[in-house]
């Protein structure tokens, strides 16, 4: 039922907007980690424009574990997950609505991500027509770590160390699916060569997220069952 | 109303539920007594959906709960000692969000949650945040929670632990209307005296089967202690 | 438990031994040297191992997929076991061939690495996966719960193989492509040792599981019984 997944995702960010915790630590943590890139690149050879698809992505993963394993360790420490299980709606649309409110966050810190690098980078990204094809492969590619992500950390939650498990879980799965077609489209999208030819990757990363959306909505009532 | 033949649980190689055999009539208040361990939590959960029995064969409402899962936590209500309610929301918007995700429309959700709110006290608090209230307080609202959809079961696991006497006193008043109007109730707990106080029937679960059943008006305290520690004594032997 | 009788473990090992010792003879003294067209001829001897070694791998990831698949099916614990033990098997074999792989890259490119060859990468996916597989199953107490989030795990796990794959195709147009033709330049000695090695690999990787499985028997009696001595683990 969509519904139910709607009312979860809304919920989810009501709860996280009034005290901003996730969200703030994720906003912080992309501004660092872009610093550092800034910081031990400033002497490179290659210069910001072959460090800059590879920064950004970096980033937008290790932020985004932060929203995907707060959006159920928060349920797990108050034992709100079982209220949730204990609702008439089928489980997978509490995978759909967990999916759904941290691909919102996620995308809000990787648009403040973006602006911080071209900032910090004094990076030209150039016209609309390239924002735009950047946008499409940030939101394929997000949308790819989100669906794989969401489904292991519903795993993760019931572990010791969660939070060391999540990414060790879940980038053996990203690493070569959704960082490298990322990266190698955000280069071109970027780079001197324009947009010309990122249909393939485009066309990758969206199999890759169907892919990957559809084996979690099969496997989630595994996951989360007792 | 609640029906359960041969229920067995295995948790590894241990059994915690070993064909469980037990029939709650629609309208009876009934306690279930037993040791840590005997498996009522196990038992508890399995009705509410939460956990996979291995085998045996439950039903609520005439529902099956191997394939209408749906249908069963739509008519179940659980409370435990935990609140399961989500702090950063306030309390009206915990009651409106569980109300909305039980499939209540605006018009009837907005009456059902003034009247909950009244009817447990907590109608001066319903702008504050959940997590900044006090144990009783929050466990008043994790019962207007599991009544917000109006259930006909409600599952009670140790709902008394940690209360004050004026939201205990709270808490059995709320019992004994959702009783008065027709509901079946299962509640788990160690106290006896509150098990016998509250029921129409009693029974003692001891290691993963119902060790015996009774009326609670043919004992009284004194009896029930006497009962129970006849069964403890039997188990440990 | 589960587990092989101990007399058939045994023969199954008395017969895999002679057939390794073949494999090591056909593969340094029987087969011939490349005749042309590689740097360190006599390096590629070591191929008939690696591929040998590489294939078993592939085949007990496949296995633990499989039976995580018959697990959540199943919830037969007996699957679960199989699961674990041919993904540790799997991951020793899978370092063997990126080992030795490696060993041969550097006697024949100079490099003990290529990023862009992409059955090196394959194995590097399939070992990172099957690595953490191994490294959740430590992370979680419940029996249960371990087998049944490691069998999710197992499955997305071989999932992610053939999309890593097709993305290292992508990569690979970005970047210049030297790719293995492990079978383009076989000569018939070649050939025979190479099956006789996979074939020696592969009733040792059996051999192996079966002992495993009947470790993690002994491993999971080993925890009934603490469970059995220890009070109230219901909670």
């Amino acid at each position: 039922m969509p519904s139910t997944a709607l009312l979860i995702a809304a919920k989810d960010l009501r709860a996280e907007f009034r005290t901003k915790r996730t969200l703030n630590s994720m906003l912080i943590f992309s501004v660092m980690v872009i610093l550092a890139f800034r910081f031990a690149f400033t002497a490179g050879d290659g210069g910001p424009a072959m460090v800059a698809p590879s920064a950004l992505w970096i980033t937008f993963i290790l932020a985004g574990m932060f929203a995907l394993s707060a959006s159920f360790s928060k349920e797990k420490d108050q034992e709100t997950f079982q209220s949730l299980l204990l609702c008439p709606g089928s489980r997978t649309s509490i995978y759909l609505g967990k999916m759904l409110s941290s691909f919102i966050l996620i995308t809000m810190v990787e648009l403040f991500s973006i602006v911080a690098m071209a900032v910090f980078f004094e990076y030209d990204f150039g016209g609309p027509e390239r924002l735009a094809w950047l946008a499409v492969v940030v939101v394929l590619g997000t949308l790819g770590f989100v669906g794989v992500g969401t489904l292991v950390a519903a795993m993760t939650m019931n572990t010791q160390m969660r939070e060391v498990m999540l990414p060790v879980l879940v980038l053996p799965l990203v690493v070569f699916t959704i960082i490298m077609p990322a990266v190698t489209a955000t280069a071109k999208v970027l780079g001197e060569a324009g947009m010309a030819d990122v249909g393939a990757e485009v066309r990758l990363l969206l199999t890759f997220a169907l892919v990957y959306i559809i084996a979690a909505l099969l496997l989630f009532d595994y996951v989360i069952e007792e | 109303m609640i029906e359960i033949k041969g229920l067995t649980k295995r948790y590894g190689n241990r059994k915690v539920l070993n064909g469980l055999d037990l029939s709650v009539p629609a309208g009876t208040f009934l306690s279930i007594f037993g040791p840590n361990g005997a498996g009522k939590t196990t038992l508890l959960k399995i009705l509410a959906t939460l956990a996979r029995p291995n085998s045996g064969t439950v039903t609520v409402d005439g529902w099956d709960l191997a394939k209408d899962g749906a249908e069963i936590r739509s008519v179940i209500g659980v409370v435990s000692h935990s609140p399961f309610v989500y702090g950063e929301l306030t309390v009206e918007e915990n009651l409106r969000f569980f109300g909305r995700l039980f499939g209540l429309g605006p018009a009837g959700l907005e009456a059902r949650v003034r009247e909950l709110l009244d009817s447990l006290g907590l109608a001066h608090r319903a702008r504050d945040r959940s997590e900044i209230l006090s144990r009783g307080m929050r466990q008043r609202l994790a019962i207007a929670r599991a009544l917000v959809h109006r259930p006909r079961v409600l599952l009670l696991d140790e709902p008394h632990v940690g209360l004050d006497p004026k939201a205990s006193a709270v808490l059995d008043r709320t019992l004994r209307s959702f009783k008065d109007g027709g509901g079946t109730v299962v509640m788990i707990t160690h106290d006896l005296a509150k098990g016998l106080e509250m029921a129409d029937r009693l029974a003692f679960l001891f290691r993963g089967r119902m060790a015996r059943e009774v009326e609670a008006a043919r004992t009284d305290a004194a009896g029930l202690r006497q009962m129970y520690d006849s069964l403890a004594a039997g188990d440990n032997a | 438990m589960v587990g092989v009788p101990r007399k058939h473990r045994l023969a199954l090992l008395v017969v895999a031994l002679p057939v390794m010792m073949l494999a090591i003879y056909m593969a340094l003294v029987y087969a011939p040297s490349p005749a042309q067209g590689f740097a360190a001829p006599d390096a590629q001897r070591i191929f008939h191992f690696h591929v040998a070694v590489a294939w078993t791998s592939y085949v007990a990831f496949i296995v633990t997929a499989v039976a995580s698949v018959v697990y959540l099916r199943t919830r037969s614990e007996k699957f679960d076991t199989l699961a674990l033990s041919s993904a540790e098997i799997g991951l020793m074999f899978c370092t063997a061939a990126i080992i030795t792989g490696s060993i041969w890259a550097r006697a024949e490119w100079g490099t003990f690495w290529r990023w862009e060859d992409m059955k090196l990468f394959m194995t590097l996916v399939l070992w990172l996966v099957y690595l953490s597989y191994i490294g959740v199953r430590g992370m979680i107490q419940a029996r249960e719960t371990r087998a049944r989030v490691s069998a999710v795990f197992g499955v997305l796990g071989i999932l992610c193989v053939p999309l890593s794959f097709s993305a290292n195709r992508i990569w690979a147009q970005f970047h210049p492509t030297v790719l293995v033709t492990s079978t383009g330049s076989l000569q018939p000695g070649m050939l025979h040792a190479l099956i006789v090695a996979v074939v020696a690999m592969t009733l040792f990787y059996i051999y192996l599981v079966l002992e495993r499985v009947e470790l993690e028997g002994l491993h999971l009696r080993l925890e009934d019984l603490k469970e059995e001595m220890g009070d109230d683990p219901d909670e």
